[in-house]
């Protein structure tokens, strides 16, 4: 960033200090781009949220459709960024953008509200459903829910009138900013940040609402609350409750009817829609309702006819409900209204399951979550404050991450298998729902421990590839591939208070996440560690390890950082000469960034440590041999009387008696001779 | 067998106890043989019997170390009487001589003498002895705690 200029594939300049309010779209904020190859070119950049995963950055290798009526990105990436620091400072990080055209026509609606002016049949056969059924076949080809289809996201095509266009849905999560009237029953009720990809049928829902209220002029809600809204919604279905008070003609009932089924299978379809506009007709589907209870039950300010209804009232009034599971109103309510004799034995089945799985602290939690899901499979999981589909889990988690308390119960849903719970009451799973419950296994082996690299974090890298790494030290880096993650470390270093691990929880977690092959070894050496300095070693080898797959040698402040990080380790050198060898490679190795070498230089295991170590065994050894033989020097071992007398003694008989036979010997030859 | 085996091995390795009452059976038929050189020596040698009468050291040095040097001294008699025939008429003429008598009791008392200063000055050099090997102890005790820092010198209980 040596000019401050922030580009795009080397091509779009965008502008951080040119807001473009009217192009924002709800969570991201919109600024200018100047297109270096084509100047004068009307563009905008979405800045996605730094938290969250970005939908588009998962799509780049997508090619764009032909030529439908949504708004596509032109480009898309990770750029860099102004983001506020402490102190009212500016700091570089990165975010990432997406590129769009300015539209060519003006917004549909400039709030969300749609327009007063009721469109007739023909105009929205023409201006709405044509187009809109042409551009959710585009998705529908590239396998894209767009999941925000709603009256503030329409465009015209050109100028002020005619056909519209979809707005853009890459910025957000998927139907992140969709009223809960455009949403099917199961996505109403999850958080907005919960919701999942979806599906197209979804879309096709959502086009059934945006046609029924350009159609009527207005709200057919308008005045009720969400929950209402949702509560009309199961409890009289989708069609009934939005369109059930307006005088339409046969053919919006017919089309109205089809695209607003509740039952995804039962829905219509783009054929369903091109048929309608050709004129055929449908045999009109009846509405899936669910089964009616033969008496009310009486909860949260209104009467429930039926299960989901009520399951919905108890998701939203956690302790109310928490209390009404209990009463013996509502065991009746279960066991005769329904006239269902097996209850006694589902809630026993339940209970005894909540009590299995999960911290022994929220049992009672688990079992009201389970009985929801019972009550209505097709709801979101429901736990305490949270709502959310499986497949909406990664960007659940990814939002309540700083919020102790919301992290606090999703991970309580997790360690409590409530996502496997639900997925096991599915008569049918989509493909996303299948991939989510071969994640969930992959979850379920971490999510107990309480290690580094293990528990929450590594759900939340599991759960969905593109959620940035938010570790406190890379948060600002929008970290989503392994190959940056080293040199996004590298770059934060200077920033951050000397001494600085440069491994902790996220780190670990999203290296364990992404890489290719396991690193469960990596995880218990630092889960394992006796001390400071060899869990420290341990980080070391995680680093190494990511360093081998994703080779990078130009890291000069990380390996700066592991050169501090080791000083303890360092010590674990006894050998005076060994450590300044250690010192003195160590050194060397860190220029070199080769944490690698760092690593099996410092290894317990590995040749350098070994060596010291056995030597040093060697050596404690020797001393307490030397400090015997000082002890025995001390208590007179050589000079003791007893010794000397006994030894001088026999020195005057050896050495007398070595006279003697020289004498007679000598004079035995004198005598011979 | 194996235990017999063994049983041989300690036996063969066991030192044979020097017998010094079979020594003087297997000379007794030399000494008869040379009656005269038998009578001179256990005059000279009186002073060795002493010696071994006061020794009551497991060892024997004293007497060992008197008889040895008193040995040296008896040579002198022994010289005589070879010169004069080793017969038992010149017995008398050599054990008359007052030089010999000086010279076997001389030797005994440098055996005495050197039994007794040996001692000291063997323990003079012990203490020499000790002196410089606790040197080298505490050097090398140095050198380990300069290598591998004060924790060599720590015990593992």
């Amino acid at each position: 960033m040596a000019d401050d200029q922030i580009l795009l594939e080397g091509r779009y300049e965008i502008a951080a200090d040119r807001r473009l309010p009217k192009f924002d779209s709800p969570g991201a904020e919109a600024f200018a781009v100047n297109d270096r190859n084509e100047p004068g070119r009307l563009m905008f950049a979405l800045m996605a949220p730094a938290h969250l995963p970005c939908r588009y950055l998962g799509l780049l290798a997508k090619r764009p459709p032909s030529d439908a009526p949504v708004m596509w990105p032109r480009a898309g990436g990770i750029v860099d960024w102004p983001m506020p620091a402490a102190g009212g400072r500016t700091v570089w990080g990165r975010r990432p953008a997406i590129v769009f055209d300015v539209a060519k026509g003006e917004r549909v609606f400039a709030g969300e509200a749609a327009s007063p002016q009721p469109m007739t049949e023909p105009q929205l056969a023409r201006q709405v459903v044509a187009p809109l059924a042409a551009a959710i076949r585009e998705l529908t080809a590239l396998g894209i829910p767009h999941r925000a289809i709603r009256p503030g996201n329409l465009f015209y095509q050109s100028s002020n009138q005619g056909p519209v266009m979809l707005g853009e849905c890459f910025s957000m999560p998927p139907g992140y900013a969709q009223p809960a009237l455009y949403e099917t029953i199961e996505n109403a009720i999850a958080d907005p940040y919960g919701r999942g990809p979806g599906l197209n049928a979804d879309d096709l829902y959502a086009l059934g609402v945006l046609i029924l209220q350009l159609h009527v002029g207005r709200d057919p809600t308008e005045g009720m609350t969400e929950e209402e809204i949702v509560s009309a919604k199961i409890s009289a279905g989708s069609f009934a409750a939005l369109a059930g008070r307006e005088k339409l003609s046969t053919s919006m009932v017919e089309i109205l009817r089809g695209l607003l089924n509740d039952k995804t299978v039962d829905r219509w379809t783009l054929r369903h829609l091109d048929a309608w506009g050709a004129g055929q007709h449908f045999t009109p589907t009846m509405p899936y309702l669910p089964q009616r209870a033969s008496r009310p039950i009486r909860f949260g300010g209104s009467d429930h006819m039926n299960k989901p209804s009520l399951a919905h009232a108890m998701a939203r009034r956690w302790p109310e409900t928490l209390k009404l599971v209990d009463s013996s109103d509502f065991d009746n309510w279960l066991k005769r209204s329904f006239n269902d004799d097996k209850v006694d034995d589902v809630i026993a089945r339940l209970a005894n399951a909540a009590a299995a799985a999960g911290p022994a602290s929220a049992v009672k939690d688990r079992y009201v979550a389970r009985l929801i899901i019972w009550m209505s499979a097709q709801s979101p999981i429901c736990y305490r404050d949270i709502r959310v589909n499986v497949t909406g889990l990664a960007t659940m988690l990814a939002h309540v991450l700083d919020d102790q308390h919301l992290m606090t119960q999703v991970v309580e849903a997790l360690r409590g298998r409530l996502p496997q719970v639900w997925i096991n009451e599915q008569p049918v799973l989509n493909a996303d729902q299948l991939q989510v419950r071969r994640i969930m296994e992959e979850i379920e082996k971490h999510i107990e421990k309480p290690g580094i690299g293990q528990g929450a974090e590594r759900a939340l890298y599991e759960l969905d590839p593109l959620i940035p790494c938010r570790s406190p030290m890379i948060a600002d880096f929008h970290v989503i591939n392994m190959r940056d993650l080293l040199p996004a470390i590298d770059a934060a270093l200077p920033g951050l208070g000397e001494g600085t691990i440069p491994v902790d929880r996220h780190v670990a977690a999203f290296v364990g996440a992404h890489l290719r092959r396991s690193i469960d070894r990596e995880l218990n050496a630092i889960a394992q560690a006796g001390d400071e300095a060899d869990r420290r070693v341990a980080m070391l080898r995680l680093l190494a390890t990511v360093q081998q797959s994703y080779p990078n040698r130009k890291l000069p402040r990380l390996a700066d950082a592991v050169v501090a990080m080791l000083a303890l380790a360092l010590g674990r050198f006894r050998h005076a000469r060994a450590r300044a060898d250690a010192e003195k490679r160590m050194h060397k190795l860190a220029k070199e960034c080769d944490f690698a070498g760092l690593a099996l230089l410092f290894d317990p295991n590995g040749p350098y440590r070994r060596s010291d170590d056995l030597g040093f065994t060697a050596a404690k050894r020797a001393y307490a041999a030397l400090r015997r033989e000082e002890q025995w020097l001390e208590k007179g071992g050589l000079t003791d009387p007893e010794r000397t007398r006994l030894i001088g003694q026999r020195a005057a008989a050896v050495a007398s008696a070595f006279v003697a036979s020289a004498a007679v010997a000598a004079y035995s030859v004198y005598a011979l001779l | 067998m194996a235990k017999d085996a063994s049983v041989k091995a300690n036996a063969a390795q066991a030192p044979k106890a020097f017998k010094p009452a079979l020594l003087l059976l297997l000379l007794l038929p030399a000494a008869a043989l040379m009656l005269p050189m038998t009578i001179v020596l256990a005059a000279a040698l009186v002073p060795s019997l002493v010696a071994r009468l006061v020794d009551a050291s497991p060892g024997r040095h004293l007497t060992l170390t008197v008889f040895s040097l008193n040995l040296v001294g008896a040579l002198y008699f022994v010289h005589e009487l070879l010169a004069m025939g080793n017969g038992f008429d010149v017995l008398a003429i050599v054990l008359r001589d007052s030089i010999g008598w000086l010279a076997a009791l001389s030797g005994a008392g440098c055996g005495w003498l050197l039994f007794l200063a040996t001692p000291p000055i063997i323990a003079k050099m012990a203490e020499a002895q000790s002196a410089l090997r606790m040197r080298r102890v505490h050097r090398d005790q140095a050198q380990l705690a300069e290598e591998w820092g004060q924790v060599v010198t720590q015990s593992d209980r």
